[in-house]
This record gives structure tokens, sequence and C-alpha cells, in this order.
């Protein structure tokens, strides 16, 4: 299962931010991979790190603040050590990343089938025509409705679902290997959410890319992914293929996670909360679990040190040190 | 018992014209509220779902008069509030209370907590029933009080908004939204900018105070697990009319309107062994300003038949009387 | 975008949290100070020429009205540190005397211009039938050169440091109308006000407490320009002969003596003209320091 070289590998991926009040430790040491054809899902809350995961990948954080360690390879070949010229025909080329919000990603000046072909004449160097008449067979692939006319139309006079199409457009336009969606559905309407996700389904079929999909919402990761990552406070906490972690999820936040979302199916008279407060960011990076200070099962060990990532089992891992404490 | 409802509801519509422009005729209005009408007892929780443009935080202000209609009766223990002057509408407010949905803007951000919430007691510091609270110190007790109800601690009084977390602020929003001790609170999506795991906290909170205070929720949402949890009843809204109002069990049960369905199916849920074999909506949601003729939806429908395009479907009851649907063929 | 991720790792040490903070006054001192140098710079020059104008009567040499022919246009020496005019008044006393003038005027502009545009600017912003009115008539006020304006206020009226300012204030106030006006449209919209109106608050406490707090910054800005502004008119209307009345040492005035000799004492011009630039310049730095310093989102640097 793991003999195949990965498309994307993340290694010990450490990044840290300057700030006013000292560093601040916002991805301590995650590794995963992702192979073609896959879809991995990172899950997390706010100031988990996902997103800067995400960033990482393509370099898009700017270095002085934003300081990386560890290795990101795709194809074997580290991007860390690259140069922003190299960088640049990665992205969009070969990995591509698509973000939450549509309408401030597409330039509004621009028209569409402009910002498509721009993309395509770039960096596969073919003359404008050609760039326009591939940028209408990318709206087609998007099943945007009469993509001609589109071609001239500008962000603003399509709705946010359209929008998120051409962003998707966009971002395959050259028939990437890897594409990266950070939240691409949550400002959407549940219905066109739906719509959105069985396209980038049905697109990763049909071209064969790996995709990370970045999302908050476990609904979805259990609808689209294949495996999942866990990550609370910058750090990796569990991992496992998704009908694993829904079946048996282990650590303790991933299953108070999913004690606390409201169930469509069932009532409870009260939700489970989880008490306190995710981290302040200039506690991440401390020694000891993250989640100790909310969890129900934390022992003087969990806080003093740091729990590795153990093997459960078919891929299936967690760092805490009191699973087998933890009811089944 | 008396079972006028707290609040009652008929043929509210909200038109927003379009501006005129020089030489150009005016556009359509945009009919975001087009003729809505439901009824909230005391104690009780109204959700109002839709998606974006259905018109459902256009009827919830409308409600409190945050945004004026532009035609209905919206009757509130008897009292018509259109019809109110502004004085005594404003005397009004004190039972009809609002909770944002953003944490971030709904909060001055250049004042303290505690000023932030007992700012409503210092509009109206002749309360009655034992909620007056004149003078700063009478009104610092109240805010402690406030805060101790809603979770936080009585030494967060002096901060700023800043300070606090997007599940703090929403806190303070919510008490803010009790300083009057109000009889009915509008809920303006209020866990929606949150992360699930606060979010669980806040509904909670919110069910506990419900209990507690008697109080009537008028809840706006998108997401329906959410409104599974804390609604007694529900009405689910397209393009500015309610296409099914039902209680809340026989509406996740037994949904009847075809977009109720495809809504619910569409939501995401955490079973991985769940197929998505949805009937996806094709295309997107028309405009408020140009909304399909007869029924709202058949553009959009599986089911849509000639008649659906030229006639209205009214709300009306199917089963029990409270289970009232817009639809031809359900 | 990871706005939200970044946003999330605060500048200060505030409690547990996750938002960004908004208050420069809570960073460590010293380092906000460095980080700000355009604004250290205007405030220590302001403070300098400040303390010059307050303490002119002691720092003073001379009489600032003291005639003495018989040493008129003498070049720097040790008695006359600035040399002498053409009445052979002491320059360098006359040039302090003068930061009072100077300075007088730049501040009480600004507050008199600030005051009046504030409120026409909200009546502007937030009642909606006289708005038109109100702007109409600031943009006729607008086309006209305000040096021109205050020369015609002064036309008509005695020669004072009153009258003066009243004369520099009334070309400044529609710049600040505009600028109050247009925050008003904003700030009226927030959800806070939103939230005031929810629960009962009045109209006026709602300008008092919730959109006057948030629009200081960038009035204060636009209030040093004006001031800035204001000393370089008074010192032209001085320079014209319609500023403050002759005695008193202005450095328009100043430069407007001096200009018949500029071949052969030019230290008449030169002085007046270093201090008006400086002063100028100085409450130029303050407004840009204080702008970047009070923009929020310069404000949550990493």
């Amino acid at each position: 299962m793991k003999d195949a070289a990965p498309l994307l590998e993340v290694d010990d991926l450490r990044v840290t931010f300057g700030t006013l009040s000292g560093p601040v430790r916002a991805v301590d040491g995650v590794s995963w991979r992702l192979d073609a054809g896959r879809t991995l899902g990172i899950v997390g809350e706010s100031g988990c790190g996902k997103s800067v995961t995400a960033l990482s990948i393509l370099r898009l954080l700017r270095s002085p603040p934003a300081r990386l360690s560890g290795a990101i390879r795709y194809r074997g070949d580290d991007l860390l050590k690259k140069s922003e010229r190299q960088m640049r025909r990665v992205r969009g080329d070969r990995i591509s990343m698509i973000f939450q919000e549509p309408m401030t990603s597409l330039n509004p000046v621009l028209s569409i089938g402009r910002q498509i072909a721009e993309t395509v004449v770039l960096h596969q160097g073919v003359p404008m025509r050609e760039a326009r008449a591939r940028a209408l067979e990318m709206l087609r692939l998007v099943q945007i409705a009469e993509p001609e006319r589109r071609l001239d139309e500008y962000p603003h006079q399509l709705s946010g679902g359209m929008r998120q199409r051409v962003m998707i457009a966009l971002a395959l336009a050259c028939h990437p290997e890897v594409l990266i969606a950070d939240e691409p559905t949550t400002a959407l309407d549940v219905t066109i959410q739906a719509q959105i996700l069985a396209l980038l389904a049905d697109l990763q079929a049909r071209l064969g890319m790996g995709v990370v999909l970045i999302t908050h919402d476990l609904g979805v990761v259990a609808e689209t992914c294949d495996r999942v990552v866990v990550m609370y406070a910058g750090r990796k906490v569990e991992e496992a293929s998704t009908i694993d972690l829904f079946e048996r999820p282990l650590h303790p936040y991933t299953r108070a996670l999913m004690a606390s979302m409201p169930s469509l199916n069932a009532t409870a008279a009260r939700l489970a909360e989880i008490p306190g407060m995710v981290p302040a960011a200039r506690d991440l990076g401390r020694k000891g679990c993250a989640f100790a200070p909310r969890c129900a099962h934390a022992s003087a060990r969990c806080r003093s040190e740091t729990p590795a990532l153990d093997d459960y089992g078919d891929g299936h891992v967690a760092a805490c040190f009191a699973i087998e404490a933890v009811p089944a | 018992m008396s079972t006028a409802p707290l609040l009652e509801v008929r043929d509210l519509v909200k038109h927003y014209a379009r501006p005129r422009r020089w030489l150009r005729r005016a556009g359509p209005a945009i009919r975001a509220v087009d003729g809505v009408s439901f009824a909230l007892e005391r104690g009780r929780t109204l959700a109002l779902v839709g998606e974006s443009g259905c018109g459902k935080t256009t009827t919830a202000k409308s409600v409190l008069r945050l945004v004026e209609p532009t035609s209905g009766s919206v009757r509130f223990e008897g009292e018509e509030l259109l019809a109110l002057p502004p004085a005594r509408m404003r005397e009004r407010r004190r039972d009809l209370q609002i909770i944002f949905q953003d944490p971030y803007a709904s909060l001055n951000p250049r004042l303290r907590a505690g000023e932030i919430v007992a700012e409503p007691l210092r509009n109206f510091p002749a309360t009655t029933d034992g909620a007056a609270a004149r003078g700063a110190r009478a009104r610092r007790e109240r805010a402690a009080w406030l805060f101790e109800k809603v979770g936080l601690r009585a030494e967060a009084l002096d901060r700023y908004p800043h300070e606090f977390s997007g599940g703090q602020r929403q806190r303070l929003g919510i008490a803010r939204a009790l300083a009057l001790q109000p009889k009915l609170i509008v809920c303006d999506e209020p866990v929606s900018a949150l992360d699930v795991s606060v979010q669980a906290q806040v509904i909670n909170l919110l069910t506990d105070l419900q209990a507690e205070f008697g109080l009537a929720y008028l809840f706006v949402a998108h997401d329906l697990a959410v409104v599974r949890h804390i609604a007694h009843t529900v009405a689910v809204m397209v393009l500015g009319q309610i296409v099914e109002i039902a209680d809340r069990d026989t509406l996740f049960a037994a949904p009847r309107h075809p977009y109720t369905e495809l809504l619910l199916a569409a939501a995401p849920q955490p079973d991985p062994r769940r197929r998505p074999q949805r009937v996806l909506l094709a295309g997107d949601p028309p405009s408020p300003a140009r909304p399909p003729s007869g029924c709202r939806f058949h553009t959009r429908c599986p089911l849509a038949q000639p008649v659906c395009r030229e006639q209205a479907p009214p709300l009306s009851s199917r089963g029990s009387a409270e289970h009232r649907v817009a639809c031809h063929f359900r | 975008m990871p706005d939200a991720e970044l946003a999330a790792l605060p500048a200060t040490h505030a409690p547990p949290d996750t938002a960004a903070a908004e208050a420069p006054w809570r960073a460590p001192r010293l380092r906000w100070l460095r980080r700000h140098p355009t604004l250290v710079l205007g405030t220590l020059l302001l403070i300098a020429m400040a303390l010059v104008a307050v303490l002119a009567p002691e720092l003073a040499t001379h009489d600032p009205q003291d005639l003495d022919p018989l040493a008129r246009l003498q070049p720097p020496s040790a008695e006359h540190r600035f040399g002498t005019d053409a009445l052979g008044r002491d320059v360098y006393s006359r040039a302090l005397w003068g930061a009072r003038v100077s300075l007088t005027v730049g501040l009480a502009v600004a507050l008199l211009s600030g005051a009046i545009g504030t409120l026409l600017g909200l009546v502007a912003g937030f009642v909606r039938p006289i708005e038109g009115l109100v702007m109409r008539i600031m943009d006729g006020l607008m086309a006209i050169p305000g040096i021109l304006l205050a020369i015609a206020a002064m036309a008509v009226t005695r020669a004072s440091l009153a009258t003066v300012i009243v004369a520099i204030t009334i070309p400044e106030v529609p710049r600040v109308v505009r600028l109050v006006r247009s925050l008003a449209l904003t700030l009226r919209e927030q959800l806070y006000v939103e939230a005031a109106r929810a629960v009962g608050t009045r109209l006026p406490a709602i300008l008092w407490r919730h959109v006057l707090p948030n629009m200081m910054a960038p009035l204060i800005v636009q209030a040093t320009f004006v001031a800035a502004s204001a000393v370089l008119i008074e010192a032209a209307l001085s320079f014209l002969g319609v500023g403050v009345p002759g005695q008193t040492p202005s450095w328009g005035n100043m430069m407007a003596e001096g200009r018949n000799f500029v071949a052969v004492a030019f230290h008449t011009i030169l002085y007046p003209g270093v201090l008006l630039a400086l002063t100028v310049l100085a409450i130029n730095l303050v407004g840009d320091g204080l702008r970047d310093a009070l923009d929020p989102r310069l404000a949550r640097q990493l």
C-alpha cells in the first residue's frame, strides 16, 4: 500500500512566525502523504494550522515573518529548497490551490476568460487564442452554463457558486497533478456545496489528480475524502482512512469533536461540549499535549510530555497517552 | 392557559426598491420577503431556514422593525407593532431583542465589555419587576450578573472586545440581549461564525437560557443540524416565501416539499458509508429581483410541471393543521 | 486564505484568545516607538516648537517691539543672534514670539474646524433631508481657493488674532465635513450601530457613544493636516498684510517686511522662513506618523 511513491509528501513541517510577542509555532512537526488519485482531508478548527500548512506547500507565506523547516516533497523533489522562480513554475501548473472566498480570489477588473487564459499562456507558452479555447474547455469542464458568454463576463456578474467553479477552472487550466482546496465550500449554500463537491470528485476521477481538502466540516470529510488528518494547535493528532476514523475515532479531541456536532438524525437534550478554548497562539508548540487542558482523560504525563503518533493498525495513527483508557 | 401566540406574523412583505438612475427606468424591486406568515408561542423556538437570498434574515429583522417592512402585520402580545409610533416602538424593544451572526462586528471595539452589555440598561433605567438598574453601580452589578449567566467571568467586565475569542464575544452578545429581560430573541445565525467545538457551548447556553427564562427564539439558520437540535417548529423559505412549515420532528422525518427534501439530502453528514446519491439541484438560485412566475421553486424542482409555472401553490395544511406545504403535488 | 489564522496570532499579552490586538499602546513601549520614527520625530520637533512659543518671554533677549533704528539690518551677532530687521528690532526675539502666533493659529483652527466640521458632517451623514443642502454649500466653499476666502473674510472685519483664526477656519471646514460625512456613512452601516438601535439607543447617544469614538483616528490625522495648512495660510495672510496686526510679530509679516532687503539682509527672511518650514514639517510628520500608527491594519503587523 505504501510502496508507490507518494505524489506529495509533507515531512516534519514546522512553520514559525515572528511576532511582536515572540515566535509563534503555527505548525509543529506535521507529516503526511498524498497519493495520486486520492483525496486527503485535513480537518481542524481555527488556529490548528491547516491553512498555514496548505500555504506552505506552495510557499505562499511571506518568508521573513514565516520560517519553515522540514521538507515538502512533490514527486520526491523538495519544494522548500526551490527558488522563487522555480516555485512559480510549480504553482498553477503542477500544484494548484483554490480558496474559500472566490470573490476576493478573482481579479474584479479582468474578465474570466482572460484570467484563465493568462494562466495557460504563462505556464504553457501558447498564444492567446489557443489559451482562450482552453479556457472555454475548462468552463465546460466545470459545468458552467453558456460558457461562451461567460468568457467575457466579470466576477461580479456571477453568483458565488459560479465563481467557485471559475476558481476551479482557473486552478485546473494547466491540468495540475495536485489540487489543494482550502475550505472551498464553506462560504457557499449547502445545495451549491453539494454541487461543487460532486464536481470536484468528478474532476478528480477524470484527471487523476491528488486532492488535499482542508475543512472544518466533518460531514464534508466523510463524503469526499479517502484519508483524514486531524489537526489541533499546529500538530497532527490523528490520521486514518475516513471509514476508520468515523468508526473508531481514537484521539479524545476527535471523539469530542464528533460528539459535539449536532446531528441531522438524532436529537440529544444537550450537546456534548468541549470545555475551554483552543490554546492561544503564544502557547503553541509547548511541551505536553496541546489538548490536555480540555481533555477529560488528561494525566500529569499528558501535560509534561508531548505524545508521539502511535500506530494502531491499518495506517491509523493517533498521538495520545490515554487511548487505552478511553472507552471504545 | 391562554394560547394566544406571543408573536403572530401575517403576510409580511419587504421590497427593496432599486435606485433610479439617470435616464434609465428603475429595475424591478428586490422582493426579499414576499408574503410570510407564521406564529410563535411563548418559550418556543421557530427556525427559519433557507439558503442565501431566501429572505430569512430580512424577515427576522422586519419583525423587530430593524428593517421597515413594506406591508403586512406583526402582532406581538396582541399589539400591532407596525402601527406603533417610534417612541412607543422603542419601548417595545425591551421585549424584542436580537443576537447577531457576526461576533466581531456586532460589538463596538471602543467600548468595554461591561459597558456594551449595560447599554440597554442605560437606555431604559426605569424598568419593571426588579430589573431596575439606575446608576452606574447598579448597572455594573447587573452586568456582572449577566456575565455569570452566560458563562463569562466578572473580571472580564473591563476588557475590550478584541480581548475575547469568537465564542466569548457571542456570549457577550447574548448577555446584551438578555439585559432587558426580553420575551423574544431573534437569533440571526448565532453560531455560523463559530468553531464547531464552540458552537456546542453556545447552543447549549441558548437552550439553557430558554428553559430558565421562558424565552421565545426566532432562530435564523442555514445549518439544518443545528436547527434539528434547537427548534420546535421549522419554516423553510425560498425566495421570500415559506414553502413548508411543520414541527421539527415531522419536518425531518417526513418532509413533503421537494426543496426541503433536497436541502436535507444535500447536507453533508459525518457518515462515510452513506453514498451521497443525491438528486442535485441544477444551476444557481434565481435572483430575488426576478423571481420565477408561479411557484418560486419550479425552475430547480425535479417535479416541475406546466402548472407550477403558471400558478403559485398556496401554503396549505397537509395531514395535521400544523404541517403546511406550498406545492401542487405534495 | 489564512487571514483568520494569521489574524489569530496576537501581538500582545492579552489573555487566551484568537482575536488580533488592535491597540498599539498595549505593545511594549520602546519597540513601538522604534517602529514609528516619523511620529516620534515629528512629535519631538513639535514639542520643541511649542516650548519655544510658550517660553518666548523667557527665551527672548530683547523686547520684540523695541525699535532701534540705529542698529537696523545688522547681521547676526552676539547681541542679536539672528540680526536686526529694517526697524532695528531683534529678529531672534520676534521669531520666538512669532512662534506663538503660528502655533496658536494652527491649534485653534484645527480645533474649531474640527468641531464645526464634525457637527456638520454628522448632520450630513445622518439627517437625510439636510444632507444635500449642506454638501452643496461645502462644495461651493471648496471651489474658492482657501487663501482668497480667508482674505475676503479678513476684508470685512477688523484684524486680530481671533478674526484671523475664524477667517482661516472657514475654508478648512469643508474638508473636515467631507471626511466626517463619508465616515458617518460607513459607520452608520456597522453592525454594532444596528445593535445599539436594537437595544433602544437614541440617535444622539448612538452618535456620541458609537460613531464619534470610532471616527477619532482619521479625524485626528485630518486635524493635523488642517493645522499645517492653517499655519501656512496665516503666514501668507500676514505676508500680504491682511493677517494679524503689524505690531504682533508673525513669521509671515516678518518675511513681508524683509522682502525688500533680501539682497542686503537675507537673515530677516531666512530665520522666520526656516522656523515656518520646520513647524509645518513637524505637524505633517506627526500627521503621517499618526495615520500609520492608528491604522488598525498596519498595527496588526507580525
